[in-house]
């Protein structure tokens, strides 16, 4: 093996020292999280932004369907009020029972 | 910019149950190549479950056992290693299908990272053009922050007939919309407080496989996804005209969880209620990136699209503020609570008034948040529970956290008696929905370093 004039043996040699080097600085992800915060991990620094321009566009459209549609709380939506009114009586009706709610089942 | 993912068509719900999984369940829908991972052990730091087998320069896998299905190896691995399978090829198929009405329930989240598939910035909504490109595809349009609306109702309202059950009430009045409703709520009595949140399908495996002691305290609405299914297949099919049994719902979600979830076998109440057999409430799910592959592959454009298009009251589509803030940590919470604080109080303050705002209960990226709100009671209720206010006491888990460490110590006071909480929301993913498995993927940047280190390590 010649590869651009390092041969097989000078390769190796450097092989051994990346090696060593490697055995004491591990790339930037790696490795198990012993961060308690993700938000405080590597991983998490570098998502932090990302996460607040959407976090932020979720807020504005907040902003919008208030400031322009008037609705801050989920009651105040007539089309609740119609689906309501229309057809599932009230919250917890047995209507509601039987097509909104659920049941959970341990896996174990 | 972003990154196409690898996906994979699956074989189908299983025919018998295995392990954590029931007949009819989808099974291993996120798995890593064996080919393309390098051993970086990345996904490990970030899995709720401590699923990923493997140590550092290993091949790494999934344990399906314990895996929830969240995708947040599949977000965060450098090398885009994970694969997610896919329905992409099923509703191209069903959408030319003239016969069959096609319905796209689409989430909060997926509003906030569209346009990022189509080179559009982090966090630009898009609401009016994204219904638009869906129904120029073919879709009706199911917006799931109505299916948010819906859940506030059930799951608040489950909320204050336990608080008032707990309080020895026997029976609690509510108002809505002018007409008064009396609620048995004795029976509540034997679900315990704090009440979780359920509309997170990782979270709720999580608790299935790894905490079954607090399936009592799990509320039993139905996650958003599931209640605009079923409402979809009843009532909009009346609405729309069409036979329950020709409309084919996909859930437009930021999550992989919810590929899960739809495939849950108890979720056919549509059918149970129809009496007819044989339809399940969500037909299959597209993640928010299999959602524009379809796009693309229709050579739709969203963000070439206005977003002007008005927003009117009309039926699925109509949304609240609390409900469009579903997608991020604290906003299922923080609608709840807008809710409650309406029904207690008796007041209405106008829609900008800062009174609807509970930063306290907001996530961002915090680990945990929590809060007490102090609810002024209307004087009907303050001669039943005999106060001037109620405290509700709240929190929120931003993330379950690396093995669980941001959720742990909130569950541990439970299980043993101490929590001071009325009400807790658990969303797996740090951020909420809008940092989801089925989010556009942003690939972690390596340094030069680490590129050189796993460029050699591939050679020796
Ligand atoms: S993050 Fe990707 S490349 Fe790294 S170990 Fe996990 S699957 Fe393999
Ligand atoms: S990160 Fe989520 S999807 Fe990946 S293995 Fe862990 S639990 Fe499963
Ligand atoms: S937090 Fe949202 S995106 Fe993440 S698993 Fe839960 S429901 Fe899915």
């Amino acid at each position: 093996m010649d590869i651009k004039g390092v041969s097989r043996r000078t390769f190796l040699k450097l092989a051994g020292a990346g090696l060593i080097t490697l055995s004491f600085t591990k790339p930037t992800f790696a490795g198990d999280t012993k961060e308690k915060n993700f938000f405080e991990t590597k991983v998490g620094k570098e998502r932090l932004k990302l996460i607040k321009a959407r976090q932020s566009g979720q807020y504005k459209d907040d902003v919008i369907s208030r400031e322009k549609f008037n609705m801050a709380a989920s009651h105040e939506n007539p089309m609740i009020k119609r689906f309501y009114t229309e057809f599932a009586h009230h919250p917890l009706s047995e209507l509601s029972e039987s097509l909104l709610h659920t049941h959970y089942k341990a896996r174990v | 910019m972003v990154r196409k993912v690898n996906t994979f068509k699956g074989e189908g719900p299983l025919k018998n149950g295995i392990g954590t999984y029931r007949a009819g369940e989808l099974y291993g829908i996120i798995k890593i190549s064996e080919a393309n991972c390098v051993g970086c052990h990345t996904c490990s730091g970030v899995c709720p479950t401590g699923a990923i087998k493997g140590s550092f320069g290993d091949k790494h896998s999934i344990d399906v056992e314990k895996c929830i299905v969240c995708g947040q190896c599949l977000l965060n691995c450098p090398f885009g290693a994970v694969e997610q399978m896919s329905f992409v090829d099923m509703v191209y198929e069903k959408l030319k299908d003239k016969k069959t009405k096609v319905v796209a329930i689409i989430a909060p989240a997926v509003r906030v990272a569209i346009g990022e598939e189509f080179g559009a910035e982090p966090g630009t909504l898009t609401v009016g053009r994204l219904w638009a490109a869906l129904e120029k595809a073919g879709f009706l349009i199911y917006d799931n922050n109505f299916a948010a609306d819906q859940t506030i109702l059930e799951e608040g309202t489950e909320l204050l007939a336990k608080v008032a059950a707990h309080a020895g009430l026997k029976e609690l009045p509510i108002e809505l919309w002018g007409k008064k409703i009396t609620l048995h709520v004795e029976e509540f009595k034997k679900y315990p407080l704090p009440q979780f949140t359920s509309c997170c399908p990782a979270w709720v495996r999580y608790v299935e496989v790894f905490y079954p002691r607090l399936i009592p305290y799990l509320s039993s609405a139905k996650s958003p996804q599931q209640m605009a299914g079923a409402t979809a297949k009843t009532y909009g099919a009346r609405l729309w005209n069409v036979r329950p049994e020709n409309i084919f719902t996909v859930g437009v979600m930021p999550c992989t969880a919810k590929i899960f979830e739809a495939s849950r076998p108890e979720f056919d109440s549509a059918s149970k209620y129809l009496k007819k057999q044989g339809m399940k409430d969500v037909d299959t799910v597209l993640t928010t990136r299999d959602l524009a592959e379809l796009l693309k592959k229709m050579n739709i454009d969203p963000m070439k699209m206005s977003e002007e298009v008005s927003r009117k009251p009309e039926m699925f589509k109509f949304y609240s503020g609390g409900a469009t803030i579903f997608g991020t940590s604290g906003g299922v919470m923080e609608a709840a609570v807008r809710f409650a604080f309406h029904v207690l109080s008796g007041q209405s303050p106008q829609s900008m008034s800062p009174q609807w705002d509970f930063d306290g209960v907001r996530g961002y990226t915090k680990p945990v948040a929590s809060a007490t709100i102090p609810v002024p009671l209307k004087e009907e209720y303050q001669k039943v529970f005999g106060a001037k206010e109620l405290q509700i006491k709240v929190c929120v888990v931003n993330g379950i956290g690396t093995d669980g460490a941001h959720l742990k110590p909130i569950v541990d006071e439970v299980l043993t008696g101490k929590s001071p909480y009325h009400f807790i929301e658990v969303m797996n993913c740090p951020g909420g929905c809008i940092n989801g498995g089925g989010q556009p993927v942003h690939p972690l940047e390596l340094t030069l370093w680490d590129q050189l280190f796993y460029a050699f390590s591939k050679i020796i």
